[in-house]
């Protein structure tokens, strides 16, 4: 294994060396006049910033320094002809769309075969969900014929979340497998992908973890498409940056990962933290956590950037992004009790402080805006030459005019750099630009997307900055389903939320207006002064269409096709055909109504804990459906009853 | 080791079946023995100590930081000549 330490140091200095420049060279600019409190704010907040886009500048140049290399990212023992190891994939759910998540295990089961074995774990709160799961998975199994290996459990109570699901998994039947396969409910790996991760953990002994970066991939909105878009070029490179410095110190992303089951259960039992949500109580982002465990006990967590075969969807609007990101920012912002915890490796912290800087990022770049429009208002307007005694002295926007722009100048090259380099990547290989659509495509889908991600970051660094105070002053957030669907959101919704933005923007604009940097703000202002037609558009599956239609934003999955998503939709479109044919109701009473179902549902709920409920309740709604007077039935009423199989028995 | 695995997951009278469930006879394309998940095998997973940090320890690491370091900083020369001495 070579030895990672000195690209480590190098990747150090050069990020503090870009970081000390930049600082520098404004404390020139700022200190002509004495430095007042207002710019040593200013100061100090670009010099965080600074830093923080350097980083990823030089992560970026790493990476293509390595793409264009051909280096080997992952410098593991390969992987032997044959597998004796058993494998569990794991699918969690949590009230998803039923046919979306066994039509995804049935391509992923066609593509691995029956070497694994595949487990449906759901924690649906809704009844008509768990039902749904039931009856799927029933039909499923028998479709794949006897010898399928594949489970469903429901847990009653959703204790711990996604992380107590998989520890249910682990203590009830961790101990029968080697290794486990964790994906996400809109996850697809392809067979050949999870055969090869399971011979490098054969081959691999200390390997506890093994990630293989998802390609996001198989939604079709506007905003969707251009995310696809910008994982499948810039991905790779960030990704092999990261390899190349992270080597075993890698991290967990929560899914398409294979872990080491035995070594997971013996060091990574995440406690509860002391307090209240949302810096108390249960782990949110675990994941991290879990790498992070599994390095302090002196196991190996790889990032397999080149594995390839492992995809996940983007989230289909800015507004379903934009709430997946306020869990996200609480799970992080959590890490800020966890990270000077002892015994943890500086990279396992480095990871969690990477994690907690970018939602924290936002509030500071707006503070760093604030400062700098109140500083701009502020300074006395003094004319274009004024003389302290004989000698000529000009306003600082002239006499620095070229540092002041230099500065300008290379915050842009670090934050459009990485995406260049990695354009320059995708270029050099003639397959991987013909698979994006050839050399027109993905100059006009980079153009579009830079555009389209200028005009996002400010309604981002609003949003997250939103997310980060209230979260400070103690508001917590659940951990709900994800909305995976693809919608034009209407413009009534889009008003709702984004209003804020918009006015904003409005404001900032009216305050700015005069000032002679406004042209400056311009990027920033139109981003939140469009959030609201931004969102309409971009969440619109038609204007994906369209967008598709003239080439923009092509990914290999779309020119070549990609045969387990395409099976995926296939059954997914089938199923609810089929569904929309035979339409049967509210799927509960079916657990009433039909003796097979009822039949089938106590065959699952065997053996499950019942959940806690008011046995003289159970009983008055027992009474209540024996007589099929369900109608008043609330969420709960239906759970309790459902998980009480001598209520159930009593109904035949 | 597969084959000790493969035990486990035999059907045993804990895992009620469907016919037991319900004591009715069942259509034919539900099988007796399709339990949901194989035979349990239980094993708790311990938790892990993670020492945490909360306002007051951040606060006692900054006054401990204002105390210690300048006063290290301090008598940083003269533990160089000591040593040197010593050498």
């Amino acid at each position: 294994m070579p030895d990672i330490a000195p690209r480590r140091w190098l990747y150090l200095f050069l990020v503090l060396a870009s970081t000390v420049a930049g600082v520098t060279q404004l404390l020139g600019v700022l200190q002509v006049d004495g430095l007042r409190w207002r710019e040593a704010v200013i100061l100090v907040l670009f010099a965080i910033l600074f830093a923080w886009i350097s980083a990823s500048f030089w992560l970026a140049c790493f990476g293509a320094v390595a793409r264009l290399s051909r280096k080997n990212l992952l410098p593991l023992r390969p992987p032997g002809p044959v597998s004796a190891a058993r494998t569990a994939i794991l699918m969690p759910v949590y009230n998803e769309d039923v046919t979306r998540v066994f039509a995804g295990v049935r391509a992923i089961y066609e593509e691995a075969g029956p070497d694994f074995d595949f487990y449906v774990l759901s924690d649906s709160t809704n009844p008509a969900n768990w039902v749904a799961e039931e009856l799927a998975w029933e039909r499923l199994k028998s479709e794949l014929g006897p010898d399928a290996r594949l489970f469903y459990r429901h847990r009653p109570v959703n204790t711990g979340r996604k992380t107590g699901n998989i520890k249910d998994f682990c203590e009830n039947w961790g101990q029968l497998y080697d290794y486990m396969v964790i994906l996400d409910a809109d996850s697809l790996m392809t067979g050949k992908t999870l055969t090869r991760l399971v011979g490098l953990m054969d081959a691999n002994p200390r390997a506890a973890l093994i990630q293989a970066p998802a390609q996001l991939t198989g939604r079709h909105s506007l905003f969707a498409r251009i995310q696809q878009f910008a994982s499948s070029v810039y991905g790779p490179v960030f990704n092999a940056g990261l390899a190349l410095l992270q080597g075993p110190d890698g991290n967990y992303w929560g899914h398409n990962a294979i872990i080491r089951v035995h070594v997971f259960m013996q060091h990574c039992g995440l406690p509860h933290l002391p307090g209240k949500p949302p810096f108390g109580g249960e782990i949110m982002s675990h994941d991290f956590v879990e790498a992070a465990l599994l390095r302090r006990a002196g196991w190996d967590v790889w990032m397999a950037p080149d594995i390839g075969g492992s995809y996940e969807e983007p989230p289909p609007s800015i507004s379903d992004h934009l709430i997946r990101d306020r869990r996200w920012c609480q799970g992080n912002l959590q890490h800020l009790r966890i990270i000077f915890a002892r015994g943890l490796a500086m990279p396992s912290r480095l990871h969690l402080a990477l994690g907690i800087m970018s939602y924290i990022s936002s509030p500071l770049w707006l503070l760093l805006l604030l400062a700098s429009a109140v500083e701009m208002m502020t300074a006395p307007a003094l004319p274009d030459a004024t003389f302290i005694g004989l000698q000529p002295s000009l306003p600082l926007s002239i006499s620095h005019h070229v540092e002041l722009l230099m500065l300008v100048l290379a915050t842009i090259v670090l934050l459009f750099g990485p995406k260049l380099m990695a354009l320059a990547v995708l270029l050099d290989d003639a397959e991987a630009t013909r698979a994006h659509g050839g050399l027109g495509a993905v100059i006009g889908g980079f153009l579009w997307e830079s555009l389209f991600s200028t005009l996002l970051a400010p309604i981002v660094m609003l949003q997250h900055s939103w997310y980060v105070v209230t979260i400070l002053m103690g508001m917590s957030t659940g951990w709900g389903s994800q909305q995976r669907t693809d919608r034009a959101l209407p413009l009534k919704y889009a008003v709702r939320y984004f209003w804020p933005h918009t006015l904003a923007g409005l404001a900032a604009t009216v305050i700015l207006w005069h000032t002679p940097s406004f042209h400056w703000f311009l990027p920033l202002l139109a981003g939140l002064l469009l959030s609201i037609p931004l969102v309409i558009m971009s969440s619109s599956p038609l204007m994906g269409q369209v967008a598709l239609a003239d080439r923009l934003f092509l990914v290999p999955s779309e020119t070549r096709g990609l045969p387990v998503q395409d099976r995926a939709h296939a059954l997914a479109a089938a199923s609810e055909a089929e569904a929309a044919a035979d339409r049967v109701g509210d799927i509960r009473h079916l657990v009433l109504e039909d003796a097979r179902v009822r039949a089938l549902h106590l065959a699952l709920l065997a053996g499950t804990p019942a959940p806690p409920g008011d046995p003289a309740r159970l009983g008055k709604l027992r009474a209540q459906a024996s007589r099929r007077e369900t109608a008043g039935f609330s969420r709960e009423d239906w759970t309790l009853l459902l998980s009480d199989p001598e209520s159930l028995k009593a109904l035949s | 080791m597969d084959s000790q695995i493969r035990a486990f997951e035999q059907t045993l009278p804990e895992q009620v079946n469907m016919e037991q469930a319900l004591n009715l006879p069942l259509p034919a394309m539900i099988s007796g023995d399709r339990a949901g998940v194989p035979l349990r095998c239980p094993r708790v997973m311990p938790e892990q100590p993670l020492q945490v940090t909360t306002p007051f320890s951040i606060l006692g690491a900054v006054v401990a930081a204002l105390l210690f370091v300048p006063r290290a900083a301090m008598l940083a020369p003269a533990m160089i000549r000591i040593t040197r001495r010593r050498a």
